[in-house]
């Protein structure tokens, strides 16, 4: 066929102009000396599996039949895998997408694993026919193939092509993995009619970073239409200067995520691409994200954005507000409440709408476009000043850089401005909603309002904090019982994140682990709510523990800060190459208050203690009162991020914090 | 007038029309129901229809009334099907809590996807789901639908309406419509109900159960299965059906031949197979060494990867196929080591069990399929040796707690063998500990520790025994739960032929391990991995509760304690004797050399015990926990 030969002839040009380099694999040969397990087990100590090498490359064509531009994406990897808990990296997860408008294909599978049998290396093929497709969510696709035969030593080998007409988010590549990758390589040849953002992200630094100058010719044939058909007219070659990058990294270490962690990929190596513009010979320039303006309108134009918004403003008159409201928050809150309350969220983090609003407003539920751009409408309805803001979220990852951008942003919340205050973020895809606050997966970086007039970053951290103040009162006896209330106080994030969590679960399982712990018997449970602008959770309860306290002849003994003793540092991890990330600021507090029976004295009580580290702190006041003991712990960080250049002293802060809680104070009966 | 009339009778028209609805109010519910209930069952019909030896038609409607969020998935719906099931007709409808219909539910809410629980990596098994979305509660939703079947095989069975914590149930009936000459065996648990037994048409008959008021069941720590708390029916046919194979579940023989029907042909090693096993076994004349040889190549050449294919997942791949793939499922994976052993002259069965935490009480004289799971059985003259195929870490021998102590059906040439697997004793999974340390004045403690697992407690430590030493050092920090930990040297090693154990050794130091106050020195002198923790207290147990399988603990705690530090008063000893376990923890000191000795023992009986009992069971829990960490305080003497 024509079209075939042309596709033949524009590849051999293509080929002229953009031979491989170098590969550090033979593809479909393993050399005895290459399948060397002891090897690769002493040089990766506790390693499941390394990756030996990964090589891609991207290039354009055009395809006449579908008269598109397709860019065509080749891939080989090989690894080798040193344990049994290396054995999942047998099934091999190749990711393509499928939506609405159309799929990507995957294209010349093969595969083969090596195993050494004796002083023979034995090469078994894929089956292709054994792969098998899984749904990842937002329209990506998963074709696993588990390679036959896995075992500790096995090399694995696959190649494969994607083609691909979604030139929008040309393929980004992951440099970096959990495991060490030895070779790592990205050759991307693009012709100047398209221009891509691309950026790096990640602790890596790269062994090649190149960058030339070629020249690419595509061939395409007009059609003409004769007497209602479509016939071929003439062919046109078009030549035009490209480039070609090419990057390698070498011998990158696997890097596995610690705890507290926002997202372990926002620091893995990889690199990414967003099309900023398309620009062909004689024709306009079409811009995609050169600008933010650009971004703005980009969105507002689209029937799951602007217009949804547009008709959700008739949409939202279903919500009919039950008279004249006293201020302009008033008004917030009961749009707030109306749409949480009459909108489930189906848990679906999307930037643009499924359905319409009437579909929603009808079906009760909604992504976080639907519901948030509901919200909008309805607090425009109210004549209040409310924007779209779009953002992404944790699970997401952080922005790549400041350029515009549309395919990175995931979510969206509310700005709503009230003259002379402050601007308040909204989101109403919570249970119980509070004006200014944002769900955990929400707060991330900065978001970008959406609108034809203004266009602005919007910074979606908070500074309203995390407070929790939990005040024990209690009496010690001699055989070392305690009995008395608790008390704890929720402020500010705490008491939103707490109200959430209660929504699904019983109000009585706030205390679950401390009476596990501690053995406690409880009564008289008691809980406050209040969601006000400032809201507080507040929990009362009469607290029974017997044999509390160790006796030892006439002494007692009771740790410092008895139950609420910090016991354990979660930074184990020796060294770490990215930035610890708490999930809030805040101020947390423990008071004892201990009445000691009369005969009883107190032999030892440690010394106060307190120390500070960066924007950290903590400090313990242990003191006695006539004859009551008055224990208070109270920690505060006022910065949520440590950076990863300061870990090993951070940690070491951390070790002193649980060294200087853990004493003991001794009790005499007389 | 006749407008008028119209209006009337339109009026009542309308009125009989929806006042069925209002049979489902939510204020109908009799309040008992409501205790401990996120969802009330209103109805819950099965019919299942014998229409012929390959024809079985199944009719369902469930209505369930879910009066929070808790509840949600209760109004979840998942109809699975394949080659061997075809479901029709299936309808949602939802209703508000007065009972009124808010709307049918769309073709859209019911996705048909492709239906594999985690392990599995592709079934030609599918499922459809509807996933509602009401959030306004209390509503109620019901279901319709109706599921063809080309078996008689009732593997769906039993019948529990109530399948779940939190769940209540008004109303459920179950109607069998089965020919005459149709036998099939049936047996109540947890209920004296007897079914309703009538003629029905020419030649057949009904037989129909039907439960009502069945409470809801609150979840608690320690559950028993569910099957040891709710009533249900189980059945098993007599004559059956399966694709192309009929079988007949009256005998455990019976089902033990109808196992060979379906594996018939399956153990087909080629000829590389074959010479492959004669290579391994060259020259060798123990007959233990032998299995042990073969085991070990089964077990290093394959994985478990669940593949449910064929006779919905009755039939194994054949045993070339997992030769060459070198993956397959437990059934595959088993009957390919039985293949391989018979190859060396070694009679081996492959073997039907239900593996885990028991959810089904085996009756041997009920015979039906109650199993989920497959391994090996090596009858010897003196011994048996059962091998669990799907792990490619255990040892020979060892196939875990989740195998042990239950009945298992062996397959034999003739049929079917019901068997019991070795049961778990205490004695025999013991964990025996030997620690000494040195504690300096400066709170520095050294210590050197050697630890044997044996018998089901190596479970945990098969791991690291096979790892290398830098993960299993990352094993150790990790499960050790010590703060300022230096580790010097660490090692696990998996010992012994039939009987394996596991030895740990430590050498390491931590800071800061002991306090001072003022003269004093206090610490604690038992370090313990896991530290047992009481259960949260609740007003009145309601359930029974379960216990798992009894291990024996002991360690031997050796002191050196500094300079001329001495303990000032020793903590009282501990001996515990209860119906749950025994617990002792005693110390002494040797002046001479300065020493301070602890021994400790524990021993937590598994079983099934009283909801009464539970109490009694925390109190002893609780008193462990406090021996467990009690402190010595340490004076200087001159």
């Amino acid at each position: 066929m024509k079209s075939s030969a042309i596709f033949f002839f524009a590849c051999i040009l293509l080929a002229v102009f953009t031979s491989r380099s170098e590969t550090p694999f033979d593809f479909g040969r393993v050399s005895d000396e290459e399948i060397d397990l002891e090897y690769y087990r002493a040089k990766y100590p506790g390693e499941p599996a390394v990756i030996i090498a990964d090589i891609a490359d991207s290039k354009f064509t055009f395809n006449n039949s579908s008269r598109r531009f397709q860019y065509i994406f080749n891939r080989e990897i090989r690894l080798i895998i040193l344990d049994e808990l290396g054995l999942g990296y047998g099934d091999f997860p190749i990711y393509y997408y499928q939506g609405p408008n159309g799929s990507e294909e995957i294209q010349r599978l093969r595969g083969h694993i090596y195993n050494r049998e004796g002083n023979r290396v034995r090469r078994t093929r894929i089956n292709q026919r054994a792969g098998y497709t899984n749904d990842a969510g937002n329209n990506i696709k998963e074709f696993i193939i588990p390679f036959p035969e896995v075992r500790p030593g096995s090399i694995i080998e696959l190649r494969y092509q994607i083609a691909s007409d979604f030139l929008f988010n040309m393929r980004s590549w992951r440099f970096q993995w959990e495991i060490p990758v030895e070779h790592s390589e990205y050759v991307v040849n693009l012709p100047s009619f398209f221009n891509y953002m691309a950026r790096f992200k990640g602790f890596f630094e790269l062994d090649v970073n190149e960058q030339q100058p070629t020249i690419e010719t595509f061939r395409y044939t007009q059609q003409i239409q004769n007497y209602g058909q479509k016939i071929d007219g003439q062919t046109y070659n078009l030549t035009t200067p490209s480039t070609r990058f090419r990057w390698v990294t070498k011998d990158l270490p696997g890097m596995k995520e610690e705890p507290f962690t926002d997202n372990i990929y926002n620091y893995l190596g990889h690199i990414y691409f967003e099309m900023v513009s398309e620009e062909f010979p004689d024709m306009e320039p079409k811009h995609y994200t050169t600008t933010w303006q650009d971004v703005s309108k980009h969105m507002m134009d689209r029937d799951e954005f602007g217009k949804y918004l547009q008709d959700a403003a008739m949409a939202s008159r279903h919500f009919v507000p039950p008279g004249t409201f006293n201020s302009e928050i008033e008004a917030i809150r009961w749009a707030l409440n109306e749409i949480s309350s009459n909108i489930t969220w189906d848990e679906d983090a999307a930037r643009y709408a499924d359905k319409t609003p009437s579909e929603v407003v009808n079906r009760g539920f909604g992504n976080s476009a639907e519901i948030n751009l509901m919200l909008v409408a309805l607090l425009r309805n109210l004549n209040l000043q409310a924007y779209p803001v779009v953002t992404s979220t944790v699970d997401n990852g952080e922005l790549f850089s400041e350029s515009p951008t549309i395919s990175q942003w995931d979510y969206v919340v509310v700005q709503v401005r009230i003259p002379g205050k402050e601007p308040i973020l909204l989101d109403a895809t919570v249970h119980h909603p509070i004006p200014g606050y944002l769900p955990q997966r929400a707060i991330n970086g900065r978001g970008r309002l959406i609108d034809p007039q203004l266009n602005e970053w919007v910074n979606l951290e908070s500074n309203i904090n995390q407070e929790l103040t939990k005040k024990y009162n209690l009496r010690l006896d001699e055989m070392g019982n305690l009995n008395g209330e608790l008390n704890y106080q929720y402020e500010g994030f705490g008491a939103y994140n707490l109200m959430q969590e209660l929504a699904k679960n019983n109000d009585e399982d706030i205390l679950k682990s401390f009476a596990r712990k501690t053995g406690a018997a409880i009564s008289n449970f008691n809980i406050e709510k209040s969601d006000t602008l400032n809201p507080k959770i507040t929990v009362n309860a009469d607290i029974f523990i017997p044999d509390y306290a160790q006796s030892l002849g006439n002494e007692l003994i009771i740790p410092a800060l008895l139950f609420e003793t910090l016991e354990d540092n979660p930074f184990t991890a020796p060294d770490r190459l990215y930035p610890i990330t708490f999930p809030h600021t805040g101020t947390n507090r423990i008071i004892f208050e201990i009445e000691l029976p009369e005969n009883m004295k107190v032999s030892h009580l440690p010394d106060s203690k307190k120390s500070a580290w960066g924007r950290f702190s903590y400090e313990y006041i242990f003191e006695k009162e006539n004859n009551k003991l008055i224990l208070q712990a109270t920690n505060q960080n006022t910065t949520r991020i440590v950076n990863a250049s300061r870990y090993n002293s951070f940690r070491s802060f951390m070790e002193r914090m649980i060294n200087d809680n853990a004493d003991n104070i001794l009790l005499e009966v007389r | 007038m006749h407008k008028k009339l119209i209006l009337i009778i339109s009026c009542l028209v309308f009125g009989i029309f929806t006042s069925s609805g209002q049979e489902y109010a939510v204020e109908k519910i009799d309040s008992l129901l409501l205790e401990n209930a996120h969802a009330v069952i209103r109805e819950y019909h099965t019919q299942v229809e014998i229409r012929s030896r390959n024809r079985v038609q199944k009719k369902i409607t469930y209505v369930v009334t879910v009066l929070n969020e808790r509840g949600s998935h209760f109004a979840d719906l998942g109809v699975g099907y394949d080659s061997f099931r075809k479901v029709r007709n299936l309808k949602g409808t939802l209703y508000d809590k007065n009972g009124e219909k808010i709307r049918d539910m769309h073709r859209r809410e019911f996705l048909d996807t492709q239906r594999y629980s985690d392990y599995a990596l592709y079934s030609e098994n599918r499922i459809i789901r509807a996933t509602h979305n009401e959030r306004t509660y209390p509503f109620t939703i019901q279901y319709e639908y109706t599921v063809n079947y080309s078996i008689t095989a009732f593997l769906d069975f039993p019948w529990i309406p109530v399948d779940d914590m939190h769940l209540a149930a008004e109303q459920a009936s179950f109607t069998f419509d089965t020919p005459d000459d149709f036998e099939f065996r049936h047996k109540a648990v947890h209920t004296d109900i007897l079914p309703r037994v009538k003629p029905h048409g020419r030649n057949r008959k009904h037989h129909t159960w039907e439960l009502t008021n069945i409470k809801a069941i609150p979840r608690e720590d320690f559950m028993p299965s569910v099957f040891d708390l709710t009533p249900h029916i189980f059945f098993s046919p007599n004559a059956f059906t399966y694709g192309k194979y009929q079988g007949n579940m009256q005998s455990w023989k019976e089902i033990g031949q109808w196992i060979n029907l379906l594996n018939d042909g399956k153990q087909d090693l080629n000829q590389q197979s074959i010479q492959k096993v004669q290579e391994l076994t060259a020259g060798m004349s123990d007959t233990l060494d032998i299995i042990r040889a073969i085991y070990q190549y089964a077990q290093s050449h394959t994985r478990y990867v669940a593949i449910l294919l064929g006779v919905g997942g009755y039939q194994p791949e054949p045993a070339s196929s997992v030769a060459q793939m070198g993956y397959g499922e437990c059934k595959a994976l088993s009957n390919y080591t039985v293949a391989l052993l018979n190859a060396a002259g070694i009679k081996a069965h492959y073997t039907l069990i239900q593996h885990g935490q028991q959810i089904v009480q085996i009756d041997p004289d009920f015979p039906s399929n109650y199993f989920n799971h497959v391994i090996v059985c090596v009858p010897l003259e003196n011994d048996t040796i059962w091998l669990e195929t799907t792990n490619q870490l255990l040892p020979m021998g060892f196939i875990g707690a989740g195998n042990m102590d239950r009945y298992a059906l062996v397959v034999t040439d003739e049929g079917g063998v019901l068997t019991r697997t070795p049961p778990v004793v205490a004695e025999k999974n013991n964990v025996n500990q030997f620690l000494t340390a040195a504690l300096n004045t400066n709170g520095i403690a050294r210590i050197s520790l050697r630890k044997e697992f044996n018998g089901i407690s190596i479970s945990n430590r098969i791991l690291p025994s096979r790892s290398t030493n830098n993960n299993q050092i990352e094993f150790f920090r990790e499960s050790a739960g010590l703060n300022q930990l230096f580790i010097e040297h660490i090692d696990y090693q998996l010992k012994g032929k039939l009987n394996p154990s596991i030895t740990k050794e430590a050498d390491f130091v931590l800071q800061n391990y002991s306090r001072t106050a003022g003269d004093r020195i206090i610490f604690r002198p038992l370090m313990l991995e896991a530290s047992l923790t009481a259960p949260a207290q609740t007003q009145q147990r309601y359930n029974d509760f379960r216990l798992p399988s009894t291990v024996l603990y002991s360690d031997s705690v050796l002191w050196q304690l500094p300079g001329n530090y001495k303990p000032i008063q020793l903590p009282d000893n501990t001996n515990l004797e209860t119906p749950f376990g025994i617990y002792r923890l005693h110390y002494q000191t040797h002046n001479d050399d300065n020493t301070l000795t602890l021994k400790r023992e524990l021993k937590i009986n598994g079983g099934l015990f009283r909801a009464d009992a539970y109490h009694d069971f925390r109190e002893f829990l609780r008193e462990i926990q406090r021996a467990d960490r009690n402190q010595v305080i340490l004076r200087e003497v001159n």
